[in-house]
């Protein structure tokens, strides 16, 4: 598995970018989200009529002495988010050449960064059969983010992976921010009742599928016959010709379309990413696309 | 379908290999992927394929059976036999004398093969090929063949003959070819200008320029021999040389012993005369000195006529009317004519004696090896004679027109009636008394009354020459006619026959050889050494046709003596000299343009089916492979 490098050049430029959240926010501490609740923050939002009880301080008097009515100025809420990137670090991930699984690590620890920049805590989990590790555990502020983010270089990827059997078992708070399933989604095993669940907790989702370019247009040709990496009894044996790469195209598209069909039905943002192409792609372009990012 | 190479077809053998070779090649290759999932899930959006697209898993294998088949069928050469796919060709060449001249080195005959191999290669494959060949006679050289190189190799195996031909002679022949196939193609290659009809004439001639002699013989003048006669040059004016050479044996090379310039204007003959002083010899060669086309004509050997056989008769005769028939012996037969009585008669003085007249008498035994003319035979007509006396035939008369017979010469069509009346007038002859014999069929008849024969000539029982006259030359005024005198010559003649009687000859011509009392074989020598030994059994004369130019040797060979020979020359024909002939060939009918009546051979469409299923395995293999689309 090769080293996870931080390019601090690129995340200088992530950091121009801000999470957009489509649930209310619902977190504990302030932070740098503005939830739909009314809160404190410098954003003014709307005024009511004073109650006895409330805030004096909050009463506008130069409206008072225009209306000589009490009324109240009411600000935004801000909350800090708990951001949560589950990691699938299955044997398929970093079979070849390892830059499915670098890739992972990658958009895991630069999603890390963007949470920590926006004041959000950040923790990190891997999905090995059907557990979760927590990697790096709610983590907040650059100075721990650095001083953490070096824990991904020493996750090793291997096994089988079982999504919904690892994340449903968790606390994965509820309505507290965004939550980010990176994977190459290439499993019969159930990962549908994982969205599900993230989706019923009023989690934001993101569904990131890491496909390697020979997964998505393969090469290969003629008589051969394929182990899976992950599973030694599982074996295609097949003449390679042109309606069967037709056929694999289809099941390709199939499986992209499954996703995000299913995420979007959900509220839940499906991207796929290849892994031979940079992150700017990702960030600047297909996650601002989608609206996840601003 | 037959094959031309059954042992291509052991090629087959390469099937079962090729099997082998498959199953060997058709060996996955393992690998380990990320995950299977995607290509499980992909059957699902595999396409039902059709029953015969399961085949192309094995399409290769087949495409390359295929090939091996084909390539076996290709060595092994099938041979398809399908009409209506290509041309019957019939080709008419001249193998005249004529076709011999040459013009930078090639002769005409050469160029005509050329043209043949020319068409043979320019034709359809599958074409059939017909050759008639016009040389001594008119033969059928090879017919249907369907093989080019077959076509060639017998072309090449054919040689021009040096007699002269008419490519007419061989009309029927292309006439019959032209009813059966009316689309057949017919060319007519010759070096004569032909007009011709429904056959596609090639002319061979390039005008070479040919010198020969037109005329030639000798006389004596001065008391040396004087070589005479006419050269012509065909084409162009020339200035030539005439020598004359000579020698005293047959087979010595003559040596030169004059010469003359002569100077010749184009197609007139030129007269031309060598005197020398030479005053015997036995081979006398004439030789005109030029460049032409053709070098056969330029020679001509002529023989000493003066040479002929000696002629020694012995006459046996008592009667009276005998000196009529002696005098016309020796007179009209050239002969040395020795009498003898019958009294003093014995049968030892025949020996030495070409002929034997017996006249009025019959000795008890012929002698052999001598002709034997029997004059008025009555007791018993000897041993040997084959002929029977039975009895004497008289007028009915004794005075006026049925006091005699007035006999009629047998005119036949065959050689010898005609050579035994050569220049009878046939004067009416009176004749008393005659006897009545019982002839052999052999003989031929020369004079008749009522049926009974008077005069007849032919082969005794001793195999000799033997003439018999049924009537006393007294008994008749046969003695007082000219014809009598022709008669007795031509009986002479018979009697004496030279072995050859000519000593030129054209070439295509038929030198009659007699057979001489006493010969027990002749061989004749052709110019090209080739030996013919002759039948002469049971045979006053054979036939012999001179197919060669140059000198041909007649050796015979008698009974108690040496081997004689005589030479006779074969001149090429003046007319193939000369170039001349032509006129028009017409094969009669209507002719239909529909070349597709030969044989077909199918191989290129195999090949071509081999190089479509390769290029198509191969196109498979890259789609397949590559994807190329």
């Amino acid at each position: 598995m090769g080293k996870l490098v931080i390019n601090e050049a690129f995340l200088q430029r992530v950091e121009l970018l801000q999470t957009v959240l489509k649930n209310n926010i619902a977190g504990l501490f302030g932070g740098n989200h503005k939830s739909r609740t009314f809160g404190s923050s410098c954003e003014f939002v709307d005024y009511r009529n004073y109650v006895p009880g409330d805030d004096i301080t909050k009463i506008d008097w130069n409206a008072y002495a225009r209306f000589e009515t009490l009324y109240l100025k009411l600000y935004l809420d801000e909350r800090q988010l708990h951001t949560k990137i589950y990691i699938d670090v299955s044997q398929s991930m970093a079979f070849g050449d390892g830059k499915k699984g670098e890739a992972a690590l990658q958009i895991a620890a630069t999603l890390a960064y963007l949470s920590v920049t926006e004041l959000d805590k950040v923790s990190v989990f891997t999905i090995r059969g059907g557990e979760v590790t927590e990697v790096i555990s709610a983590i907040s502020g650059r100075e721990r983010y650095f001083a953490e983010i070096g824990k991904l270089n020493g996750i090793e990827f291997g096994g089988d992976c079982f999504i919904s059997e690892g994340i449903m078992p968790t606390q994965v708070g509820y309505g507290d921010g965004l939550s980010v399933i990176i994977s190459d989604f290439l499993t019969d095993n159930n990962y549908e009742n994982a969205i599900d669940y993230l989706a019923d907790k009023k989690r934001d989702l993101l569904c990131v599928q890491v496909l390697s370019s020979e997964e998505i247009n393969p090469k290969v040709r003629g008589k051969n016959i394929f182990y899976d990496s992950e599973d030694a009894g599982r074996m295609y044996r097949k003449n390679i010709n042109r309606d069967i790469i037709k056929a694999y195209r289809e099941a390709v598209r199939y499986v992209q379309d499954r996703i995000r069909d299913y995420c979007n039905a959900r509220g839940a943002e499906y991207v796929l990413v290849r892994d031979d192409k940079p992150l700017d792609g990702l960030f600047f372009e297909q996650l601002t696309q989608l609206g996840v990012m601003k | 379908m037959s094959f031309y190479f059954p042992l291509g077809l052991l090629g087959l053998l390469g099937i079962p290999v090729l099997i082998l070779i498959y199953v060997i090649k058709s060996k996955y290759t393992e690998q380990t992927i990320a995950s299977t999932y995607l290509w499980e899930l992909s059957e699902k959006f595999l396409k039902k394929r059709k029953p015969v697209s399961k085949l192309t898993g094995i399409l290769t294998l087949i495409l390359q059976i295929l090939a091996v088949i084909a390539a076996s069928l290709l060595i092994a050469h099938p041979v398809f036999t399908m009409r209506n796919s290509a041309n019957d060709i019939y080709f008419i060449l001249d193998g005249s004398a004529s076709m011999n001249m040459q013009q930078d080195g090639s002769t005409r005959f050469d160029r005509a093969k050329d043209k043949i191999n020319g068409i043979i290669d320019d034709s359809l494959s599958g074409s059939s090929y017909t050759l008639v060949f016009v040389r001594d006679t008119v033969n059928v050289a090879f017919e249907g063949v369907t093989q080019k190189q077959q076509a060639k190799s017998d072309v090449a195996a054919l040689g021009a003959g040096w007699s002269a031909t008419e490519c007419s002679s061989a009309m029927n022949v292309a006439q019959e070819y032209f009813d059966n196939n009316r689309s057949a193609i017919i060319y007519l290659i010759t070096d004569k200008p032909y007009e011709t009809e429904n056959i596609t004439l090639i002319n061979v001639s390039s005008g070479e320029n040919n010198i020969a002699f037109n005329d030639y013989g000798y006389t004596f003048e001065d008391g040396g021999v004087c070589g005479t006669g006419k050269v012509i040059s065909y084409c162009e004016d020339a200035e030539i040389t005439v020598e004359l050479s000579a020698s005293d044996t047959l087979m010595a090379p003559p040596e030169k012993i004059g010469e003359t310039t002569v100077k010749l204007m184009a197609d007139e003959p030129a007269e031309f005369k060598v005197q020398t002083a030479v005053s015997h010899f036995t081979k006398l060669q004439l030789k005109i000195v030029a460049k032409d086309a053709l070098g056969e004509d330029n020679v001509v050997i002529l023989y000493d006529e003066a040479k002929a056989q000696e002629r020694k008769v012995l006459f046996v005769s008592d009667s009276k009317d005998g000196m009529y028939l002696r005098n016309a012996i020796s007179s009209a037969g050239k002969a040395q004519v020795d009498a003898v009585s019958v009294e003093k008669y014995s049968a030892s003085d025949a020996a030495g004696y070409g002929l034997c007249v017996f006249n009025g008498f019959t000795p008890a035994e012929l002698p052999k090896n001598a002709a034997i003319w029997l004059i008025d035979a009555v007791d018993g007509t000897g041993k040997g004679s084959g002929i029977k006396f039975r009895d004497y035939q008289t007028p009915k008369d004794e005075t006026g027109p049925a006091s005699y017979f007035v006999p009629e010469y047998t005119r036949g069509t065959s050689v010898q009636e005609k050579d035994l009346l050569r220049d009878i007038v046939g004067r009416e002859v009176a004749v008393r008394k005659y006897a009545k014999y019982g002839i052999p069929r052999n003989f031929t008849s020369v004079m008749k009354v009522n049926g009974d024969t008077l005069i007849a000539a032919g082969l005794n029982d001793n195999n000799d020459r033997e003439v018999v006259f049924a009537f006393a030359i007294g008994d008749s005024d046969f003695g007082l006619k000219d014809d009598f005198l022709i008669l007795v010559r031509n009986l002479m003649n018979y009697s004496f026959p030279s072995v050859i009687e000519d000593t030129v000859y054209d070439c295509g011509d038929i030198m009659k050889v007699n057979v001489v009392p006493g010969c027990e074989n002749i061989v004749v020598t052709s110019p090209s050494g080739r030996n013919t030994t002759l039948d002469t059994e049971g045979k006053a004369y054979c036939s012999v046709q001179l197919n060669e130019t140059g000198t041909y040797t007649v050796t015979v060979k008698l009974a108690g003596s040496d081997e004689s020979s005589l030479c006779s020359f074969a001149c090429v024909p003046e007319t193939e000299s000369r170039s001349q002939g032509g006129g028009t060939l017409i094969l009669s009918g209507e002719r239909e343009f529909n070349y597709s009546d030969g044989y077909y051979d199918k191989l290129p469409a195999f090949f071509i089916v081999i190089c479509v299923l390769l290029l198509a395995d191969w196109g498979i293999y890259c789609y397949e492979q590559y994807q190329l689309r």
